[in-house]
């Protein structure tokens, strides 16, 4: 009798702890939610300008650039990979990241898998399908998923992203679509520098070159340069061991004086790139560094005229 | 008032919807998977999961059915092969390693970009589609309902396999099957979550349990609970202070696990367990 009692009391004692323990539970995660909301409120939004801007929201931000320049102040662009030191393959979309491409009326990114969280943070929304899509690898360059995905290094990407964005803001604003039309045609005239440029540096014969990583890849193309070693720029782009075969091959070129100059990407260092580089300066060959995403400070005309100075340099043309 | 705010965006209905689920179905089968001394294997799936994408992009199919066949094939080597208790682990390592070394070769075979295979190391919570949702919704109820048919047979082999062996249960087939629906639900839940949060939420939650119950029904409610609940948090917080989610979801679960060892602890010393507390001697309780 007093023994079952006793039990009895156990298991009402351990339902108590037990019941104890998610009532703590649930209030300290209301406490910790609590914290986090007080903070979020302590930041408003800014964006309540008198004007309601057209909301566009570009997955890197050299697309940002071309946006606000055909939009002028009717736009509100946010970029979202807008600093060089994120990796662009590695990166996790944030809340505020979401958020903006829920609230934006046009989107803009690369595609052909480059920013595959791009395209899960348009299709996580399913009531706003009013957004206008631009996917500048697929859509404007014709390009699929497997080839190479810098696609703003094509001398083209620039001006049909320009053209494309004046249209579809003209759509989305029709009282404005000219002043689209004229920023988008100045934005061209803008970059006709860096076309003469590219003109001026083009080889009449193909010229070979080794890349750390297929970044230069179009605009390599556009100036007559012939990436000799795709296998090995892959590999180190997809952050895997090259083969030793394509190694070899690489330091081969290098030793062998086969290229003309190894094109660097200085976002991505990793021991085997770093041996390539030295071996490179140390038997003469010259190293030309750029980078995958555009450096702060810079825009995209000074970015890729910057990097067209080095090559021309190397190529004895000045 | 803060929920309405954060609800009018449809990423974050989805994110809670199939945070649920999972967290649901990982609470659950959880338990089992902690009492089955399974924790290195919840990891493993997750891995190996990886390496069935990068060969599924190699051969052009979906990335599901690769992840599907490289972990179900997993599932049953280990079950072959690792069912004696003390080569569990080792079995266990050597099948990661080569998926692993697998997976390495597909990506470098593939000319495609690696960036959607490691996409699914941390998922992408706040992207998730109705179409997702949907899908998790089917899988976790599917996982849920084979738990529930097998519920005795698997609960007296997970809590008892010396009883269950004696009692002629079959069961070799009941570790494979278990290992396969394992194998199943991780692949799924993968696709949605990541890699990161279907171990955490398959392990933590239902170490947090097992430490506050010995009822089995009670520890999946529990787990589970527990599981939904740093789900949630981890959306809201990261909702409003911008910071990843899975990492939130991570922190919680782990906090909650400490606290959970600490509150043990304390009750092993108020009540030790193998004396009835009595009223009569408040000295003990000090």
């Amino acid at each position: 009798m007093i023994k079952s009692i006793e039990e009895k009391g156990n298991q009402v004692q351990t339902e108590l702890r037990w019941m104890t323990f998610i009532v703590v539970t649930l209030i300290s995660v209301c406490l910790l939610t609590g914290c986090g909301s007080k903070q979020g409120t302590t930041h408003p939004n800014p964006a309540d300008a008198s004007v309601p801007k057209i909301k566009v929201v570009a997955a890197e931000d050299f697309y940002g650039e071309v946006a606000q320049a055909v939009g002028g102040d009717r736009v509100a662009v946010t970029s979202i990979l807008n600093d060089p030191n994120v990796d662009p393959h590695e990166y996790e979309p944030t809340a505020d990241a979401s958020k903006a491409v829920a609230d934006a009326q046009v989107v803009v990114y690369t595609g052909i898998g480059y920013d595959d969280w791009m395209d899960k943070l348009i299709k996580a929304n399913t009531a706003t399908n009013t957004k206008q899509v631009v996917a500048v690898g697929s859509d404007l360059l014709g390009r699929a998923a497997g080839d190479n995905p810098h696609v703003w290094y094509d001398p083209a990407a620039m001006p049909k992203l320009a053209d494309r964005l004046a249209e579809v803001l003209g759509q989305l604003d029709p009282g404005q679509a000219q002043d689209y039309q004229n920023r988008a045609k100045s934005y061209i005239r803008a970059l006709t520098p860096l076309t003469d440029e590219i003109a001026r540096l083009k080889q009449p014969t193909p010229v070979a070159i080794d890349a750390s990583e297929p970044v230069f890849g179009y605009l390599a193309d556009a100036l007559n340069l012939k990436m000799n070693d795709p296998k090995f720029a892959k590999a180190i782009e997809d952050g895997n061991d090259p083969n030793a075969r394509d190694v070899i091959n690489v330091q081969n070129d290098i030793k062998q004086k086969r290229i003309k100059f190894f094109v660097f990407n200085i976002q991505t260092v990793d021991p085997t790139v770093k041996n390539i580089v030295q071996l490179a300066e140390s038997n003469g060959i010259p190293v030309v560094k750029v980078t995958e995403t555009e450096p702060t400070g810079e825009n995209y005309s000074q970015w890729m005229t910057g990097q067209l100075d080095q090559v021309g340099k190397t190529l004895g043309i000045q | 008032m803060i929920f309405a705010s954060m609800l009018q965006y449809d990423f974050m209905q989805h994110g809670f919807l199939a945070g649920t689920f999972v967290a649901i179905m990982c609470g659950a089968i959880g338990v089992f998977v902690i009492a089955r001394g399974l924790s290195f294997i919840a990891h493993t799936f997750s891995h190996i999961g990886f390496s069935g994408a990068a060969f599924a992009m190699y051969t052009g199919m979906d990335p599901l059915n690769g992840m599907l066949l490289f972990t179900c094939c997993s599932a049953l080597a280990i079950s072959q092969m690792g069912l004696k208790i003390l080569r569990k682990d080792i079995v266990i390592s050597v099948v990661l390693s080569v998926c692993l070394g697998l997976g390495l070769l597909f990506l470098s075979l593939s000319s495609k970009q690696a960036n959607a295979i490691s996409s699914l190391l941390f998922g992408t919570v706040l992207g998730i589609s109705a179409v997702d949702v949907w899908k998790t919704a089917l899988l976790s109820t599917a996982v849920l309902c084979i738990l529930f048919l097998g519920y005795r047979m698997i609960t007296f082999d997970s809590f008892d396999p010396v009883g269950a062996r004696a009692a002629d249960l079959p069961v070799r087939f009941i570790s494979m099957a278990f290992l396969l629906l394992l194998a199943v639900a991780t692949a799924e839940a993968i696709q949605i979550v990541g890699a990161l949060l279907v171990f955490t939420l398959m392990t933590i939650p239902a170490s947090i349990a097992q430490n506050l119950t010995q009822s089995i029904w009670r520890m999946i409610l529990l787990s589970s609970l527990i599981a939904v609940v740093g789900v949630w948090a981890g959306l809201v917080l990261g909702f409003y202070t911008n910071a990843p989610v899975s990492f939130f979801i991570t922190i919680v679960e782990g906090g909650l696990y400490f606290a959970s060892l600490g509150w043990s602890a304390v009750r092993g010393r108020i009540h030790p367990p193998d004396l009835v507390p009595s009223p009569a001697s408040p000295n003990e309780a000090v």
